[in-house]
């Protein structure tokens, strides 16, 4: 076996028994748990939503327990300001001096988990931007890097909207996906119910050692981006992001649209996905490809995340939300047109 | 002190020489291993591009044959309508031609159609293809569609390795199995049908002519009044008997070879009688056209191809041409005549000789030209059909040939009987002339008495010009004009 793929086959492997031992803990969400893996391993962040009690934090928790990294929680509130999350300066008095110092905030981590994001308000919100776009927080006109890897896992709580502030689109377009927690099944709320009230309580088991954790995970991450995509998959995955956009948009160029014009998308859809959107369809194909031992990316690969990868960056208008319509079901819609598109082309 | 030094140095060599030897093993083991798995993706990249060209080779050649398999198949069948609705003239006459140069356009033009195909099977085509037939997951089109730089990455070997392992998948020969079962069925199938619409159209040949040794007969007079009874024997032959007249003519030329003609010609009437041939033919000079009213479509045609270009005197007369009966002395003098005279005799009407009450329905004056001209022309060259044979036995029931090859043949005509011709005022069926009774022109019937020949001069007498009459002349001499021409 070649290095090559023996890189290959140990991502395999890791990401294997990262899910198994989540699935050792989390019951259910097993399609989610894959959808934040990939994330993981795309360098991207995640955007969980969904009711209390469905394990979110829990996810989150396990996760940076497994993987022996740095793992921080910050509760947002209303009254969290910036510097509670990125840090601030401090005097301090060294050797008969007063100097400022960086004293950094919880933000300097592997794992965040910025539970209830929708609480705090929008100029705490905005701190993240700067952390998960660029990686580094700018304190008083010093920049400081944060530690790699770095991983944003946020929550939202769709419930008790009222002393809430929704995050900003550009906020949003950050999180490579946003991954939507449902009720347990009945069989599965069952299994939660054994487990978590018996005497045993399953233990995680770290990975990886704590010394070499986050060298690995990067390591597995620059892996994901050897990943080969051929040129007309690249163009799929643009289509996509550009069938997301209605025509009546004024920062369109006309006649750009690869695949026709949609009408649901022209009806409900003030502002579609961002060029992040397609950064994010890539990426997490790419990690979907390694995950099936590929060393390139396929149609099949694009269209597994381009729901988690694409909804939450579709603003829709009013007539939507009047109308029920979710995004999630516009983006299936697009992927069936481009389905047969697609087929009709070969 | 210098062998301390010396101790030294070459300590201090040793050490180099070591750290060089590891060195340069290190190397060679890197560079060979480095350079042997580059050589190796190489050498299996080219073999993954070979093999694409051979699919995309083995395609092109597939919808190549395809192609031209299924126009050819197409052009056959639509040869084979028209040689089976056109009868035997599409394969000589200028239709013909039109029908080929339709048929050969067709398969070029659905070769060239095939050309834009062969061009749309590019490599970005030929490899979705390949993966979509061999389940590769897109590997192959993402191998073949990839730019350069990104065959840098570290795991496009890990890409040519899955190919190279999954080769057994893409053979050509399992991805293209030679199977044209359809093309080449459809082929043989439409070449099946043009043999059997050729069959269909095709007409019966006669016996070359050269194998048929004709003299003129050594007794005029009996073969002149054999001739007459032959004649009357002819006209009670049964329609659509005329076919065994013509293997009587065949034998009746070999009999005449043999230098009695008389007894030929007597042999020829009986067989004639036995046979029952044409008893309608009413014993004149062309009963064959008479016939050909009545019978099928060949023998009409034979008959009328006899009577437009059975005159001209050049080529080879078939038997059974109007001009041919040997036992007819108006036949023959016109042969003996050469071109004109053959040309007046092959041109006769079927009712030359006959009464009209005795003319068939179709031939009588006054019924419709087109049945009594009924037949196309045979086509300049084309054989006669059999029916055209039995025409001309049918006048006398002797030898084809007896007296009419040498005229034809440009010998002497003094050998031949005295005949004097007389283009009677009966009905002309021409095309554009008006039938007339046959006492119209007051010209001599062939019924009339025949000139007798010299007695005692062992030679036949000198050709006298048929008495035309002045209704005919003008019409004579278009005609002889017309036949005149090569």
């Amino acid at each position: 076996m070649t290095t090559p793929q023996r890189n290959v086959q140990q991502f395999v492997d890791t990401f294997t028994r990262l899910r198994a031992e989540l699935q050792r803990v989390i019951v259910g969400h097993d399609e989610h748990l894959e959808q934040i893996l990939v994330a993981f391993f795309a360098g991207g962040h995640v955007l969980i939503e969904g009711l209390p009690g469905t394990g979110k934090t829990l996810i989150v928790r396990s996760l940076g327990e497994l993987l022996n990294l740095k793992f921080a929680r910050v509760q947002f509130t209303i009254d969290l300001m910036p510097a509670d999350i990125t840090g601030t300066r401090i005097l301090v008095e060294e050797n008969g001096q007063r100097t400022f110092r960086f004293q950094p905030g919880p933000l300097f981590t592997h794992v965040l988990l910025a539970d209830e994001i929708n609480r705090a308000t929008p100029k705490t919100q905005s701190a993240l931007l700067e952390a998960m776009a660029e990686l580094q927080v700018t304190v008083a006109g010093h920049s400081y890097p944060l530690p790699r890897p770095f991983f944003v896992l946020a929550t939202l709580n769709p419930i008790e909207m009222e002393g809430t502030y929704p995050l900003p689109e550009a906020q949003l377009d950050r999180f490579l996906f946003k991954v939507v927690l449902r009720y347990p099944s009945h069989d599965e709320l069952r299994r939660i119910l054994a487990s978590t009230t018996g005497a045993n309580v399953p233990s995680l088991k770290p990975l990886f050692a704590p010394e070499e954790a986050a060298t690995e995970v990067e390591r597995l991450r620059a892996l994901v981006r050897e990943v080969i995509t051929a040129p007309q998959v690249e163009a799929y995955a643009a289509a996509l992001v550009r069938a997301t956009i209605p025509a009546s948009s004024k920062f369109v160029p006309p006649g750009d649209a690869p695949l026709p014009p949609d009408e649901a998308i022209n009806r409900y859809v003030s502002f579609g996905a961002s060029p992040r959107g397609g950064q994010a369809l890539l990426l997490g194909a790419k990690v979907r490809a390694l995950l099936e031992g590929r060393a390139h990316v396929t149609y099949e690969d694009i269209d597994a995340v381009a729901v988690p990868a694409l909804s939450h960056r579709l603003v829709v208008n009013f007539a939507a939300l009047a109308d029920g319509v979710e995004p999630r079901s516009l983006i299936e819609g697009i992927l069936q047109r481009a389905r047969r598109l697609h087929a009709r082309g070969n | 002190m210098d062998r301390i030094a010396t101790h030294g140095a070459r300590r201090k060599w040793k050490g180099r020489r070591g750290q060089l030897a590891l060195t340069l093993r290190a190397v060679v083991h890197y560079v060979a291993r480095t350079s042997l798995a580059m050589a190796a993706i190489s050498v299996s990249a080219r073999d993954i591009e070979e093999r694409l060209q051979a699919v995309q080779r083995r395609w092109r050649w597939r919808v190549r044959l395809h192609a031209g398999a299924y126009a050819c198949s197409v052009a056959l069948v639509g040869v084979a309508a028209a040689v089976w609705w056109g009868g035997a003239a599409v394969r000589t006459a200028p239709s013909g031609w039109l029908v080929m140069l339709v048929a050969s356009l067709t398969v070029l033009g659905t070769l060239l159609a095939s050309w834009p195909v062969e061009r749309s099977i590019d490599r970005e085509r030929t490899a979705a293809w390949i993966d979509s037939r061999a389940g590769l997951a897109q590997r192959f089109s993402t191998f073949v569609s990839i730019p350069p730089e990104a065959q840098r990455s570290r795991l496009f070997p890990v890409l040519v390795l899955q190919l190279v392992r999954a080769r057994s998948q893409y053979e050509p020969r399992q991805l293209i199995p030679w199977k044209p079962t359809k093309p080449l069925a459809a082929l043989g199938a439409a070449s099946l049908v043009l043999v059997l619409a050729w069959r269909h159209a095709e007409p019966a040949h006669p016996p070359p002519l050269a194998h048929r040794k004709t003299e003129p007969a050594s007794n005029p007079e009996r073969a002149s009044q054999v001739g007459k009874e032959s004649g009357e024997a002819a006209r009670s032959r049964e329609p659509g008997e005329h076919e065994a007249a013509v293997e009587d003519g065949t034998e009746t030329a070999e009999s005449l070879a043999a230098g009695d003609a008389a007894t030929a010609r007597a042999s020829t009437r009986e067989r004639a009688v036995r046979g029952g041939q044409d008893s309608q033919g009413a014993g004149g000079p062309l009963p064959g056209a008479r016939s050909s009213s009545r019978q099928g479509p060949e023998s009409r045609r034979a008959a009328a191809g006899t009577a437009e270009g059975g005159g001209s005197g050049e080529g080879p007369r078939p038997r059974g041409d109007g001009s041919a009966p040997g036992g007819s002395p108006a036949d023959a003098a016109a042969l003996a005549r050469g071109s004109a005279g053959g040309s007046s005799a092959a041109l006769r009407p079927p009712q030359l000789a006959g009464n009209a009450s005795e003319l068939p329905e179709a031939a009588k004056p006054g019924a419709d030209p087109q049945r009594r001209n009924a037949g196309p022309p045979a086509p300049q060259g084309q054989s006669p059909a059999k029916g055209q044979s039995g025409a001309g036995s049918g006048t006398d029931g002797t030898g084809l040939y007896g007296a009419a090859a040498p005229a034809r043949r440009g010998e002497s005509g003094a050998q031949s009987e005295p005949i004097v011709v007389t283009l009677p005022a009966t009905t002309f069926v021409r095309r554009g002339v008006e039938p007339q009774g046959r006492g119209a022109g007051g010209g001599q019937s062939l019924d009339a008495p025949e000139a007798a020949p010299v007695p005692g001069s062992g030679a036949a007498a000198p050709i006298e010009k048929p008495l035309l009459p002045e209704a005919y002349r003008e019409l004579a001499q278009r005609v002889f004009a017309r036949s005149a021409k090569p």
